[in-house]
């Protein structure tokens, strides 16, 4: 399929610009299609019953789920369904069993969902190092690797900023954390929907990653592992390979860390927004961003009143650009925005505090997110729109 | 590994003494299609994707590959999800029936006929013949059936070793329909007999040449000459008897005398 024929699959383009991707995209028909069909036509519970809708319905959510392993290079791992990044990550803090003074390395970047969980396990006696990007957000490999020690147990970074748009040199990180003895967490949340991924070549240990930010439903992710060396989060029913009164024996796959039933309908949407986005081809998703966010960043920049942040940042980028306009309120910019040219764009922290803080925008900044559906004329109506803002603003 | 070491007891006249011996592998292999269970087939631990394939094509459960969504092969359970499921899973009746191959039947209005113009030399015959029955399982074992699927010259396309020999006609099938072969240029090689089940799913492939060391059923032949397949039978050194469909035996159209 051709990017520019995708929008008829996306109703809400009809009428509204949305640049709020980064923060949940917009999902096409066949994926609802995909899961009205179970619902309506072979829902049951998956590997549990032997009746033929159970047969059918496991058959799909199997397949389902090693689509989604196999469209971010993880054949040769683990994956676990999860309900979303945050969760992914959780389970990996849940599932590491930890020591007093161990040591997590992570960045200013973050967020919030890759960091409270390291911020939390301080009360448990684990050290967390935070390196911090430059002022313009970017971050220097070499700090990074000046605070990887031999007792660092894990280094939790993500892959894309989604306040930035900047994307992590992870392979390098990647080389950095063998050397080292640390495993590593890669936070993928913006990376899967935007970018070819391929979690064997780079290296990973863990990788998180959500189903709503990349055309799937909302309530589903994955936590993949190199090795399913983690502790499940959960246990119970399907996670089990047998159970008596003294004890019982974990299923060996990826059952184990699916205890309960699963997002079957989610899972199977997002096995079918995978294929959607592979029907497109991830390198002409990620170029079709790049261009966006170039053009976006060009014209924001030309506007008088205007700072866009990490403008100036080398390496490539996803389609997330974050700016300010002087004199006014962030959120008062998206509402204009909104109410002046249907452009809905995201306003805040963007869940990173302690970055907004560190980069100098304590009341955060606008971000425009782009995907497949955007167009060079909706980045043109947004720009105009800015235009027009800031100077009435000034 | 198709075969086991296995403990016996050797007799030779009067004399007992404890050995081991090669026992050709066989396992269970339930296959549903739409959730519905199709068969049971005793069959060998090889090559199962192209049996299920097979197998359901030459049943004509399904009509082409495209129609297959997925196959899921977990233990001794094969699933096979086709691209519109509903039709068999909201069905009452028993649209597929269960063990021992009585899915099939002959009626010859219902099967198709052979539409080739293949046509093979004798020795091409007899060089495929021998390549197909030269396994080293059938040599240590004694207990495996071989089916070899040929080009028009000759060329082995692919040799399936089974415990039944239907079963290693429909893995030959479902490797040719996975590797996108066209049948009407193919011809399959069979260590066993050529029963009116093999000329069955010949028909159905339209596979227009199936070949033996062994002998044929006259039922087998009634078949083939109603779907116009050729049989060959007998292929040992220089003999061959060919018991339908001779135009595609080069040579064959001029036999003397005879009744």
């Amino acid at each position: 399929m051709k990017i520019e024929d995708c929008r008829a699959d996306f109703p809400i383009t009809r009428d509204l610009i949305y640049l709020d991707s980064a923060a949940t995209s917009l999902t096409p028909k066949p994926v609802v299609q995909a899961m009205v069909e179970y619902d309506l036509r072979y829902r049951a519970n998956v590997g549990r019953g032997v009746h033929r809708l159970a047969a059918v319905a496991t058959h799909r959510y199997r397949d389902a789920h090693d689509a989604a392993r196999s469209f971010i290079g993880g054949e040769s791992g683990t994956l676990a369904v999860t309900r979303n990044t945050t969760e992914a990550i959780g389970a990996v803090v849940a599932g590491l069993p930890w020591q007093r003074d161990d040591r997590v390395v992570t960045t200013l970047l973050e967020h919030h969902s890759n960091l409270l969980p390291w911020l939390r396990l301080r009360e448990r006696g684990v050290a967390v190092d935070i390196v911090r990007p430059d002022a313009e957000g970017n971050l220097d490999l070499a700090d990074l690797e000046g605070v990887v020690r031999d007792d660092t147990r894990l280094v939790a970074v993500t892959h894309a900023s989604n306040v930035l748009g900047t994307i992590l040199p992870v392979r390098e990180i990647a080389g950095i954390c063998h050397d080292r003895g640390a495993r590593l967490l890669v936070d993928g949340a913006q990376s899967v929907p935007h970018l070819p991924v391929d979690v064997a070549a780079m290296g990973c240990d863990y990788f998180c990653f959500s189903g709503h930010k990349m055309l799937g439903p909302t309530g589903t992710g994955g936590l993949w592992m190199r090795r399913p060396d983690l502790e499940p989060l959960f246990v119970g029913g399907g996670a089990v390979e047998s159970v008596a009164v003294d004890g019982y024996t974990l299923a060996p796959g990826e059952e184990r860390y699916e205890a309960g039933t699963p997002p079957v309908a989610g899972t199977i949407g997002l096995a079918r927004a995978a294929a959607y986005l592979r029907e497109i081809g991830m390198e002409e998703v990620r170029r079709h961003e790049e261009r966006l966010a170039a053009r976006l960043i060009d014209g924001l920049s030309a506007l008088d009143g205007v700072t866009v942040v990490g403008a100036d940042a080398p390496g490539e980028r996803i389609g997330v650009v974050s700016f300010t306009v002087e004199g006014m309120h962030p959120h008062e910019v998206a509402q204009v925005l909104d109410e002046a040219a249907a452009v809905l764009v995201r306003s805040g922290h963007h869940c990173c505090q302690p970055l907004m803080e560190h980069l100098g925008f304590s009341d955060g900044t606008v971000r425009a997110s782009t995907y497949i559906y955007t167009t060079k004329e909706e980045i043109e109506t947004m720009i105009a729109t800015v235009e027009e803002i800031s100077r009435r603003a000034i | 590994m198709l075969y086991r070491e296995l403990p016996i007891v050797k007799v030779d006249d009067e004399t007992f003494v404890s050995a081991t011996h090669p026992v050709v592998e066989e396992m269970p292999l339930s296959v549903t299609v739409n959730g519905r269970h199709a068969l049971t087939a005793m069959t060998s631990p090889a090559m199962l994707r192209e049996f299920v394939v097979g197998f359901l094509y030459t049943e004509r459960i399904v009509r082409d590959l495209a129609e297959i969504e997925s196959i899921r092969i977990e233990g001794n359970a094969a699933s096979v999800l086709t691209k519109n499921p509903f039709a068999i899973l909201t069905s009452h009746k028993t649209v597929l029936s269960g063990c021992g191959g009585s899915t099939s039947f002959l009626d010859a209005g219902r099967l198709p006929a052979i539409r080739s113009d293949l046509t093979l030399a004798p020795e091409t015959i007899r060089a495929a013949t021998k390549e197909t029955l030269d396994s080293d399982l059938h040599r240590i074992t004694g207990g495996i059936h071989l089916v070899g699927l040929f080009d028009a010259e000759g060329g082995t396309i692919r040799i399936a070793e089974d415990i039944g020999r239907h079963n290693a006609l429909d893995r030959v099938v479902g490797h040719g329909l996975l590797s996108g072969i066209d049948f009407s240029r193919t011809f399959a090689v069979s260590s066993g007999r050529i029963s009116s089940e093999m000329v069955r799913k010949c028909l159905v492939a339209n596979i227009p040449v199936i070949v033996s060391r062994g002998a044929t059923t006259t039922t087998a032949v009634e078949a083939a000459e109603a779907g116009g397949l050729t049989i060959v039978g007998f292929v040992r050194s220089r003999k061959m008897n060919i018991y339908t469909g001779r135009e595609r035996v080069r040579g064959a159209s001029q036999a003397a005398g005879g009744g």
